[in-house]
Parts: C-alpha cells; structure tokens; sequence
C-alpha cells in the first residue's frame, strides 16, 4: 500500500501524466462532448410522420441481394469504386486493371447468370438509384427491387456473399461490399413509427438523459484512452527499466518482489488515469442535474459506464505499456501502442451507431445519443469484449511481471541459438 | 555462515570472459577489491548483488546461495558504480522512496533518514532536488541508500570516487564503523591507500583471475614495498612479466 502511494506521487511528477490529462481533457472538448449540447431529438417524443424519410437497416435478405449487386454492376459498368481500404481506411477511388476487372466481370456473371457486358446500365440515372454525396449509388428509398436487374433464380444468400467477397478482394478490401457491411448499406427500409417510439420510451425509462450522455461521452474518451492511455505507463517503467545502469541496478537490487512492484505501479496509473475521468463524470452529472433537474436524470449512469466501457481499455493501456517497456527497456511503447489505438480506431469506420464494433478490445464506439435499444441488444457482445480486455490486461501484466524478473536477474530475455 | 563466499567463479559477456576460476573468502569486516579497470569489480559486485547471473561456480552470502535472489536482496546494500537518481525527486524522497523498495515502514523511514543524512552529511541537502546536487553529493546520496534499510553485508562500488579529502575520509571512517558492529562490508576503489588505511583483507582482480588474495600487510610483506600502493603496482606488474 506503501508503495502504491509512492507510486501515485513519481505518476502525479511526470510530466507525461500531465500531458495525457490535458490531451484526454482537450480531446474531449474539442469533440463537443463537454458537455454534449446536441443531440436532444433522442429525448423529444417523435411524432407521427417523423418516420418519413428515416431509413433503417431492414436486414431482409431478399432485398439486400439485388441492391449490393446491381450497385456493384453500376460501379464496374463505369470501372469506378470506391473504397476505405484498410488498415488506413481512408477514402480511395479505385480502377481495376483490365484482368482485374474482367475478373470482376465473371463474379458478376455468376450472380446475374449471364454475361455481365450484356446487363442493362446501372449507373446514375438508372431506374431504382440515388446517386450519394461521395459519388456511390445508393439504392432509392425503399428499395424499388424490381426495377433493378434480376439476379439468377436460387442464388443463395451463402453464395451470394461468398461472391461479394471475392469482389471486395479485388477491390483491395474495405468496399461497401464486404460481407460483413453488406446489411448496414443495403436492404434499407422506412423507419416504422412504432419503432421510433420504443427507441424513445426505452431511452427516457432506462437512460434518464445521463445514461444516453454518458454513452456518448464514454465514446469519445474511449479513442482518447486508447491513443494517449499508454504513455503515463511507459514513462513510469521508463524510469527505471529504461534508465542508466545506476538507477536501474539501485532499484533492482532492493527485496520489492517483482511483482509487487509491477502490481503497485500498474494500480497507481490506473487509478490515477482514471482521475479526470472521474471527475468529468462527476462535473457532467452536475451539469446535466441542472439542465434537466436533479430528480429527472440517473445520478450513477457516468460513472457506471465510464467503469464498464472505459476501465478495460485503460486497464489494457497500460499493461500494455508496462510490458513493452519492461521487456525492452526504451520509450517503443510510446511509438507503437497509439498506433495500435489508431488502427483500432480506424478499423471501425463504418457502422459506428448500431453496436457493431462493440466487441472490440480497445475502442468500442456508440457514437451517437440515444439508441438505448441499440445498447441493450448488443450488450452481451460489448460485455464479452471488455471481459476479454480484462483478461488480455492480466495476461499483459504478468507478463510484464515475467520480463522484469528476468532482466532484474541479468538473464536476457531471449537467447538465439546457444 | 557470516560473510562471502566465492567458489570457482565464472563470467562471461558472451564470448569474452569477465571472471575466471574465482575463488574468495570475505568475512565480516571491512575488505577490499583493487583492480585496474575492467579488471572485473564491477561484475564481480553485480552477481553478488543478484543482478547479474552467476553462469558457472557457487557464491553464498551470509551462507544463502545467489540463486535464492529474494533473500540475497533483503541482505545486501549496493552502491552502483554509476549511481544515479530521479532529477524530479528531492534527497529526501529518493530515501524515502528507496526505503520502501526495501520494505520499510513509515516509522522506520522517519528514524533511518535523518540518522543517514547526518551520516553521509546531506542534512543541508535533504530538500535539494537530485538534479541540483554536486557530483560528491551524488555519490554521498549513494552511499546513503545502501546503508538506508541497514544491511548485513555491503557491497559499495568506488564510493571515495569524486569526494573531496574530508569527505573521503568521513566516507572511510563511516565503512569502518559499520564494518566494526560484525557487517560485510565489500569495498572497491582505485586509491589504495583509501584500503590500506582501513581495511584488514583485500583482494587484487587482474584481467578477471585473483592475483592476490588475504591481509594487507601480508601484501606488502611479499612484495616487500612500504606503501600498500606500491605493493599493489608490485603485483599487479609481476603478473605481466
Ligand atoms: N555489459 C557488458 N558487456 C560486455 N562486456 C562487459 C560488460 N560489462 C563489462 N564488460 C567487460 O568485462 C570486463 C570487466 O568489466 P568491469 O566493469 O567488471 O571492470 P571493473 O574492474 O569494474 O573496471 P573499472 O575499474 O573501470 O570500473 C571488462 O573487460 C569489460 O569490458
Ligand atoms: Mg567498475
């Protein structure tokens, strides 16, 4: 316990720590998440007719197909795609190659059963199509399915997305006809008012505004988290594991077991990370308390969330920091792990508002206000996903624990060859 | 058992050796270690630290095995021979912090401190911030958290190095002193007339062998030179012939 506190203070004394407080703080702000003025339609009651215009994924199968392969026609008709390709993910516009796009042809060909140079134009203006901000087709609203080209009677769904597949291959990855995006941008249907009124009843019974703020707010200090989260760790091991021989060996000679001494130092970040959070929770409880009356929101919502969403990721953080900087000793950490948030962050483009990055291990998002029925569906993957963060920080911490011990003993940590 | 034992020391940096065939006996008392540089002091201190492996041989200290590092650690006191500290933290903080890596209480802290501040003469220092202390100071703060947690046996790399005379000697008379109340002290410098004025057994390391091992006197009295330097010259330079 001693020792933790000794900890907190060389944490409260790095400059690093401070910087990470500053750009967790800063980040946020300049998100509009302190607090969050927007996004009040969540907690207005719709009326009827506001459904008009609100498209939903509608998940019907039927009507996916022919929309994914007639926007897919459209795009190889003209020889123009575009794409986020991983792992940078950002906008590209693509030209196949000629042996790539008669590939493409025959892929299409498959679908269509029949030579798809024959097929009838799909591009915009085409029966059936809306021509998007970024230049792609989108389907019309409601899916007219049967303007569109028919597709070859018994194509099944396993056939069909194996296809696509191999179409976002070809494309070099991250199109809008990967398999697992393909319900997300097609297939879409009117919003039902029905629907539009559960999503609200359950958003004021359940959320009483502050759980819906403080999803969103959870959100955004889950990427700041996985970007700026490992640094206070690294600096801290660094200043022993990384540091001249006659620091090092002053310390390690001391009887603090190893893992003692990881163990306090892994708490006292993780405490102390998770201060400002703490405290932005309390002051955006406070402030909604005032905008919407202290009897009408859920006093508890920030914190449990920020414990549940946002303590696995720290946790991860900085085990993660605390093992790369004990095995090797120098400030990689400090380089590699918000590269490794980054490519989280970036790997979960698409489809951030209906709970389809919930199982990831460092940057669940929710992105939005509201959508408690969202959360209450996907809660068991978002509960698996920080579990398995947990656990990975456990896994991480011992070994860092495992590293340390090693090197305290002047016994390398691998050994090529003899 | 009280003191060190070395048996058949080995160690190497990969292809090159440090030490070889090591065989020494350091009782309870003040002993010296004199060696040109890389001679193989430092890593003849490291192992028996726990900080570096011991490859080939047996080494107890106070009778443990090395291998139990845990309980070698809770015995020993070490002076690196680059001693450094946090910039950040203040004289007073480093023991403190030091002192909690070695398990001490906060009682024990609050006695232990002040007693080796005054013992090291940094009372004036204990608010100073590490980055603004002179390099003798630096030292002397070395010297300090190696004696902090009051260990049994000492193992203090070139602590005369870069002190002023009166603070060496202050240095020499406080190794002394410990060593009297039945501690091991194991004590390496260049001067050797900072081991003839105190030190009753002393080792010479030459090219990581034992060129000489037992009494000062016993030293001189082979070599028959009148200054323990000389004879230290003496032996070192016979073994070149
Ligand atoms: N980490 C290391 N890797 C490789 N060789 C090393 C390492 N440390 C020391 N050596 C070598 O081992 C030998 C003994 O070095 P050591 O530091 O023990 O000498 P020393 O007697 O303490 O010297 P000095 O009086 O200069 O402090 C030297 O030849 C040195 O070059
Ligand atoms: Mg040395």
């Amino acid at each position: 316990m001693r020792l933790f506190l000794w900890e907190c203070r060389r944490v409260l004394k790095s400059v690093s720590y401070w910087l990470f407080a500053a750009a967790l703080v800063l980040f946020l702000y300049s998100q509009g998440a302190l607090p969050v003025t927007e996004g009040g339609d969540a907690f207005v009651r719709p009326q009827p007719g506001d459904e008009r215009g609100v498209l939903v994924p509608g998940g019907d199968e039927a009507l996916i197909m022919p929309q994914a392969a007639a926007t897919l026609l459209g795009a190889w008709q003209e020889n123009r795609f575009t794409t986020y390709p991983p792992p940078l993910c950002v906008w590209r516009q693509v030209r196949l190659s000629e042996t790539k796009h008669a590939a493409l042809g025959e892929v299409l060909a498959a679908l269509y059963g029949q030579d798809a140079a024959a097929l009838p134009p799909c591009g915009p203006g085409a029966a059936g199509f809306l021509a998007s901000a970024d230049g792609t087709l989108v389907p019309a609203a409601g899916g007219d399915a049967a303007a569109l080209p028919a597709l070859r009677p018994g194509l099944t769904w396993e056939e069909f997305t194996a296809a696509m597949g191999k179409a976002d291959r070809l494309l070099g990855g991250g199109s809008d006809w990967a398999p697992a995006g393909l319900g997300r941008k097609f297939g879409l249907v009117p919003a039902r008012y029905a629907d539009l009124l559960a999503e609200y009843e359950a958003c004021m019974q359940h959320d009483r505004y502050t759980g819906a703020y403080a999803r969103l707010f959870c959100d955004y200090a889950v990427l700041a988290l996985a970007l700026f989260g490992a640094l206070p760790a690294v600096a801290l091991f660094l200043q022993d594991a990384g540091a001249r021989r006659g620091v090092r060996d002053a310390v390690w000679v001391r009887r603090v077991p190893t893992a003692g001494l990881v163990a306090a130092r892994c708490a006292a970040l993780l405490a102390l990370e998770f201060l400002p959070i703490l405290i932005m929770d309390a002051a955006l409880t406070a402030y909604y308390a005032g905008r919407y009356g202290a009897g009408a929101i859920a006093p508890g919502a920030f914190l449990r969330y920020s414990v549940l969403w946002l303590l696995p990721t720290l946790a991860l953080c900085v085990a993660a920091g605390a093992l790369l900087t004990a095995a090797t000793g120098t400030a990689a950490g400090a380089a590699v792990l918000p590269a490794l948030g980054w490519l989280s962050i970036i790997s979960h483009t698409g489809g951030l508002s209906d709970g389809s990055s919930y199982g990831s291990l460092l940057t669940p998002r929710h992105n939005t206000v509201g959508r408690f029925l969202v959360y209450q569906r996907n809660l068991p993957r978002l509960l698996a996903g920080r579990g398995a963060a947990l656990a990975l920080a456990g896994v991480l911490t011992a070994a860092a624990v495992w590293a340390l011990r090693r090197r305290r003993k002047g016994v390398p940590l691998w050994r090529f060859g003899n | 058992m009280q003191g060190i034992e070395i048996n058949h020391l080995e160690h190497r940096y990969g292809r090159k050796a440090a030490l070889c065939d090591v065989n020494l006996r350091i009782p309870p008392g003040l002993y010296g270690l004199l060696g040109r540089n890389g001679a193989g002091k430092t890593t003849l201190m490291r192992i028996l630290a726990t900080l570096l492996p011991c490859t080939g041989g047996r080494v107890t200290v106070n009778g443990v095995p090395l291998a139990e590092a845990a309980r070698v650690r809770a015995m020993v006191g070490y002076l690196p021979q680059d001693f450094a500290a946090w910039p950040r933290l203040t004289v007073r903080e480093t023991l403190g912090y030091f002192g909690t890596l070695s398990g001490m209480g906060a009682r024990d802290l609050q006695k232990r401190v002040p007693a080796v501040l005054a013992a090291l003469h940094l009372q004036a220092q204990a608010g100073t911030k590490v980055r603004a202390l002179s390099g003798g100071m630096l030292r002397r703060l070395g010297v300090a958290q190696a004696v902090l947690h009051d260990p049994p046996v000492l193992i203090v790399d070139e602590p005369t190095a870069g002190l002023d005379p009166e603070e060496r000697v202050r240095l020499r008379a406080l190794l002394a002193a410990l060593a009297a109340q039945g501690r091991t002290v194991l004590f390496s410098t260049h001067i050797a007339a900072d081991i003839e004025a105190v030190c009753t057994g002393l080792a010479v390391l030459d090219a990581g062998r034992v060129r000489y091992a037992g009494t000062v006197a016993g030293l001189k009295a082979r070599t028959g030179a009148k200054t323990l330097e000389q004879a230290y010259l003496a032996c070192v330079r016979g073994g070149d012939a």
